[in-house]
């Protein structure tokens, strides 16, 4: 792999911060790391690696990133703001940098895109590269495959383009396939919909790191677009109980059907209302006047300290006049179940292949699945969270 | 007296502008930062004051420093040369070299404090009390901690070793070991780890002992820790806060526990943060006017990058295999 300089977009995100670990502590590259923003890059900022801050929409920051950079992995995407302004991150923003990369010389544009693409609907059980994009009207999937659109047409132009659609990554630092099922199973919760049995489509972080050094180094690899998927045939059940022998007692799994799902979601959103108005009456001076009446009556103290206990923002309130009451408050609101965008990929009896990725490139996930657990729980109880 | 607020980032906007506007009436205050726009819009926070470009152009007796820390030694030297007092924000110098050669830039009579803000927390006070009287008899040991994910608005200093000086440790622990430093005594280094590699750690792991008293402590920009001392004494436990005014919990070695709580209205809504920096700069301005020493001296600000310093030089890579064991070699693809 014969680059001067590699420009990784998104270097502070949960992928693009492990791209450039990888990058840089395995001695392959020089790395130019392109962050957003300061506060969030704590963890690129360990490597004394050359730092940038870049802005999608702002041609100029990109302009001084791709300075002297022949490669560049493309990592970031809109993730703050309204929607369109994510969207305009995500498309824009990629569109413009592929522009200014392929004037720049750019000789090979990685591009992290998703499975998404082929949106959260109805799909066919096995999908492969050949398959169109249909990203329907999710907002994060209509935002990738027209990202894709986009370096298309500079692809035409002649910039070098691979894309990479990883399917569900997991590992280290993952919030949405590590840190919140770990966290759903410690709070109890309902984790899983139905029986779990549909395929889990993950991928090990370091599994689709190893793809992107394949798609810079493998000449073969320009123009195409690859599929990362383990597509170790793991499924939801697999991936829940893995985490769930973190636990110490090991957390239970519970299920509840795809109908239960529903009423529970419709329950919790009823359920904020409420504890929006109870917070709103805990703080008001007509409550606080209750506390300090109450608490100057002994036989009063202890059952106004529960009664206000029991609001959410009143525990403030009963230790700020004194009132100690020794019984625990209610119990925490019941856990949500898991987030439709969750539920959707639970429910889909969907597998995505990487054949292509295996065939093309040789590549073959270097981490097995029972190694990247072990990693992932040494991660966990580093972070205090199982 | 009048005072100047050098530099207009995000530490002189979020604790430093709310503790000056509870003292000074804004007619009475400088606004100093390169950025005018910067500036301007701390002015307008305060209702008021004077905005300048450049330190070299204050002329008030008093003066907070909250600049990145390589701009320390430059601003707070030329401020103590010309006859201001200087509060500083911590860490003073990068170094115990630098911070030893800006505290020999005080002139006789000229006060130069630092702000281990942290110091004011009245829970802090409290648990320096109970350990002072001994509670529950002599410390045998601690356990303190403290870790938040990095989300401190700031212009990208403190990812650069040579501008910052370090990263968790000088940052975060040097409040921490000042705490340390204080509640138990002088600070001896065992071992230090951290996660560095050739960029500012995030996360670090001390053996050290303070005040003889043994004891570990673990920081972190990456993890959420929240913020811990632990106290294991003779005859119970005394646990509490580093990193706000929170209960302290004491309990007993029969199991009987107790909460000991500072009034909020002593402590402060927000934890006392406010609270303790309106206090903190009180207390600097009296030591300004009186020619007392201040609050937290320069020689303590010493003591702990003296420790840092030897905790840097002495650094061994903090295990993480989660990071080393996958390395993907280009062979393998």
């Amino acid at each position: 792999m014969e680059y001067e300089r590699v420009l990784v977009t998104g270097a502070s995100g949960f992928v693009g911060s492990r791209v450039v670990e990888q990058l840089t502590l395995a001695g392959h590259l020089h790395v130019r790391a392109g962050y957003h923003r300061a506060a969030r890059a704590a963890r690129i900022a360990r490597l004394g690696v050359e730092l940038v801050a870049t802005d999608l929409l702002d041609p100029q920051s990109l302009r001084a990133a791709l300075e002297g950079c022949d490669a560049v992995v493309h990592c970031a995407y809109g993730t703050e703001g309204a929607m369109r302004e994510t969207r305009a991150v995500t498309v824009r923003g990629t569109a413009t940098l592929a522009a200014l990369a392929r004037s720049a010389g750019v000789r090979r544009f990685v591009h992290l895109s998703s499975v998404a693409v082929w949106g959260f609907g109805a799909r066919p059980p096995s999908i492969d590269e050949t398959l169109p994009p249909s990203p329907g009207r999710h907002a994060y999937a209509s935002a990738k495959a027209a990202a894709e659109d986009a370096l298309s047409a500079e692809a035409a132009r002649g910039l070098p383009v691979v894309v990479l659609r990883p399917t569900n990554v997991f590992g280290p630092h993952s919030r949405f396939f590590t840190v919140a099922l770990i966290e759903a199973l410690r709070a109890g919760g309902p984790a899983l919909i139905g029986d779990g049995r549909t395929p889990a489509n993950t991928v090990y972080v370091d599994n689709l790191v190893a793809a992107v050094i394949a798609a810079l180094k493998r000449p073969e690899a320009v123009g195409e677009t690859f599929i990362v998927s383990d597509d170790d045939g793991g499924t939801w059940r697999d991936l829940y109980e893995a985490y769930a022998a973190m636990g110490s007692p090991p957390f239970s799994i519970h299920s509840i059907t795809e109908a239960e799902h529903r009423a529970l979601r419709a329950r919790r959103l009823r359920l904020s209302d409420l504890r929006a108005d109870l917070r709103a009456l805990a703080r008001s001076p007509e409550a606080g006047q209750l506390i300090r009446a109450a608490s100057e009556r002994p036989a009063l103290r202890r059952a106004a300290g529960r009664l206000l206990r029991g609001t959410p923002g009143g525990r403030d309130r009963v230790r700020a006049w004194g009132v100690r009451p020794s019984t625990q408050g209610p119990s925490p609101p019941a856990p949500p179940g898991p987030s439709p965008e969750l539920a959707q990929l639970q429910l889909a009896n969907v597998r995505f292949r990487s054949d292509k990725l295996r065939k093309a490139l040789g590549w073959e996930p270097p981490v097995p699945f029972a190694q990247a657990m072990r990693l992932t729980e040494e991660w966990l109880r580093f972070s205090r969270l199982p | 007296m009048k005072i100047a607020l050098v530099g207009c980032g995000a530490a002189a906007e979020a604790v430093h502008i709310p503790a000056i506007a509870r003292i000074f009436s804004p007619g009475d205050v400088v606004l100093v930062d390169p950025d005018r726009q910067r500036a301007l819009e701390l002015a307008r926070l305060l209702g008021g004051g004077e905005v300048v470009g450049s330190h070299g152009r204050v002329r008030t007796e008093a003066a907070i420093v909250a600049v990145p820390n390589d701009l320390h030694a430059n601003v707070v030297t030329d401020l103590l040369s010309a006859g201001v007092h200087v509060l500083c924000e911590k860490p003073l110098g990068r170094t115990a070299a630098e911070a030893s050669a800006i505290a020999a830039a005080a002139p006789l009579g000229i006060v130069l404090g630092v702000a281990h803000f942290r110091r004011f927390f009245p829970s802090l006070e409290l648990l320096k009390e109970l350990l002072d009287r001994r509670f529950y008899g002599r410390p045998v040991r601690f356990e303190a901690e403290e870790g938040f994910v990095y989300a401190w608005a700031h212009s990208g200093f403190m990812l650069d070793r040579e501008r910052a000086g370090g990263g968790v440790l000088i940052d975060l622990g040097t409040h921490v070991l000042d705490e340390l430093r204080h509640l138990f005594g002088p600070l001896e280094l065992e071992r230090y780890q951290d996660d560095s590699h050739g960029g500012v750690e995030a996360d670090c792991r001390l053996q050290l002992s303070a005040g003889g008293v043994p004891g570990t402590l673990e920081l972190s920009r990456t993890r959420t820790l929240g913020s811990r001392l632990l106290v294991e004494c003779e005859d119970g436990l005394v646990s509490g806060s580093l990193a706000r005014g929170a209960p302290i919990l004491v309990a007993d070695r029969h199991g009987t526990s107790h909460t000991l709580e500072v009034d909020k209205e002593v402590a402060g809504e927000d934890g006392g943060y406010l609270a303790a920096f309106e206090r903190q700069l009180r207390l600097f301005l009296d030591a300004a006017r009186s020619g007392s020493p201040p609050p937290v001296p320069a020689s303590d600000a010493i003591a702990v990058a003296e420790f840092v310093d030897a905790c840097y030089s002495t650094r061994a890579q903090l295990s993480q295999p989660w990071v080393f064991e996958t390395l993907i070699g280009v062979s393998a693809v």
